[in-house]
């Protein structure tokens, strides 16, 4: 039987000799092919690592980056495919650390609860399995009933403590969550300034667009302007008191988020670099939103009012 | 002092705006690094994202996106590489004296 495959074997392979130039070119041709396609299938998932509303973005760039690659290696194509394999699994690999710096947002796609807080979401997962099965009648493990005077079920009573339990390990999570700082991070306050926030905040509306301070043109006289409403509106509205925090709105018209969230950073770096006497110990953060015309300033001050004033 | 090596592509020339390929070539970072830090210096306002404006099918090529300095990044970006070169710089040769003799028993 071995003698017969090995004959037919001998045989086809002297049939193809004629055509063996064609079959390598084909089989060349199918290899670079393949492999050209594992930085693209790389990048792409990558880019699903990526928030929803920030992956076509991201995934469009990269694919530019990754052309680019391909047109400067074209005369090298082992050297063009290892830089192309590597910058794709390099973004692979960070994706989440791109998408949280452009962002500024630790989301909650990105898995990273602390130590405890993984322990209490056992314990949640664990609490709704158990309160899911006691609600299931027909999956519920057999319930003590009461005989004598009519059968009572015992599911609502467990139910409802299982429902307890819940909201005791979702109280507990959540607490864990805002001890151990995760979620959105927002910058500290200076230790001078720790624990003595006014919890009222100031709201400064400045119609400015996001593009009109982005542009070079008409950016600093658009900075100076805010910074001038900014200061005028601190002055009358709390004369002689400094901020400890800021959290600045900036809209875009045109929904470009990263458009807004430039924008809002740089109205924290404006105010504090122009205006270091009332915001010396101010931090902020920037924010996003929606797509008026005008940036919202939130300033929380510092309770006592500066010295000498 | 990724951070700063980078800025210092960008001081090359302000008003020159770049794309990632190019960066990474400038500056030998992998991606993954590169891009985190674009992305800070994004957000704070130093660099402005935006995307090239051509015709993809008379290019050849998909539209890049560019990176700028702001003229807040510009100026910020000076003042930090000078600080940062205060602090690391190694002190002039003239500048050293002698231990006063005594002093080191």
């Amino acid at each position: 039987m071995m003698t017969v495959w090995a004959v037919a074997l001998g045989l086809l392979a002297l049939a193809a000799l004629p055509f063996r130039n064609i079959i390598t070119d084909m089989c060349q041709r199918e290899a670079q092919t393949r492999l050209g396609q594992v930085p693209v299938v790389l990048l792409r998932l990558a880019a699903r690592r990526v928030p929803r509303e920030w992956r076509d973005d991201f995934h469009a760039e990269w694919l530019a980056e990754l052309s680019d690659i391909r047109l400067a290696t074209s005369e090298v194509p082992v050297t063009g495919l290892v830089r192309q394999v590597l910058f794709a699994l390099s973004l692979l690999v960070h994706s989440r650390a791109v998408a949280r710096e452009f962002t500024g947002e630790r989301l909650p796609w990105i898995p990273r609860p602390p130590p405890r807080g993984i322990s209490m979401r056992r314990a949640l997962a664990s609490a709704r399995r158990r309160m899911a099965r006691s609600l299931r009648p027909g999956l519920a493990p057999a319930s003590p009933r009461i005989s004598g005077g009519g059968a009572v079920s015992l599911r609502w009573p467990v139910a409802l403590v299982a429902t307890a339990a819940l909201a005791a390990a979702s109280t507990f999570f959540i607490m864990s969550l805002t001890q151990k700082g995760a979620g959105p991070q927002s910058p500290g306050i200076p230790s001078a300034a720790a624990g003595t926030l006014d919890p009222h905040y100031l709201s400064v509306n400045v119609p400015v667009a996001s593009s009109e301070l982005l542009a070079d043109d008409t950016g600093p006289s658009t900075a100076r302007m805010l910074t001038a409403d900014v200061e005028a509106e601190l002055k009358k509205l709390a004369p002689g008191r400094s901020a400890g925090f800021m959290m600045v709105f900036a809209p875009s018209p045109t929904r470009d988020i990263a458009q807004g969230i430039t924008a809002a950073s740089l109205v924290v770096g404006i105010l504090r670099t122009n205006d270091p006497e009332e915001f010396k110990y101010a931090v902020g953060e920037g924010f996003w939103t929606g797509d008026s015309q005008e940036i919202t300033i939130r300033v929380f001050l510092l309770q006592q009012p500066r010295p000498g004033s | 002092m990724a951070v700063a090596q980078l800025l210092a592509v960008f001081l090359a020339d302000t008003a020159r705006s770049r794309y990632g390929y190019e960066l990474m070539q400038a500056t030998r970072f992998q991606s993954g690094k590169l891009y985190p830090i674009l992305g800070r210096l994004t957000r704070s306002g130093w660099l402005v994202r935006e995307r090239e404006d051509i015709d993809p099918e008379q290019e050849g090529r998909p539209a890049r996106y560019l990176y700028r300095l702001t003229e807040y990044g510009t100026r910020s970006a000076r003042l930090e590489l000078a600080a940062l070169r205060e602090k690391t710089s190694v002190p002039q040769l003239q500048d050293l004296r002698p231990w006063p003799a005594g002093r080191l028993t």
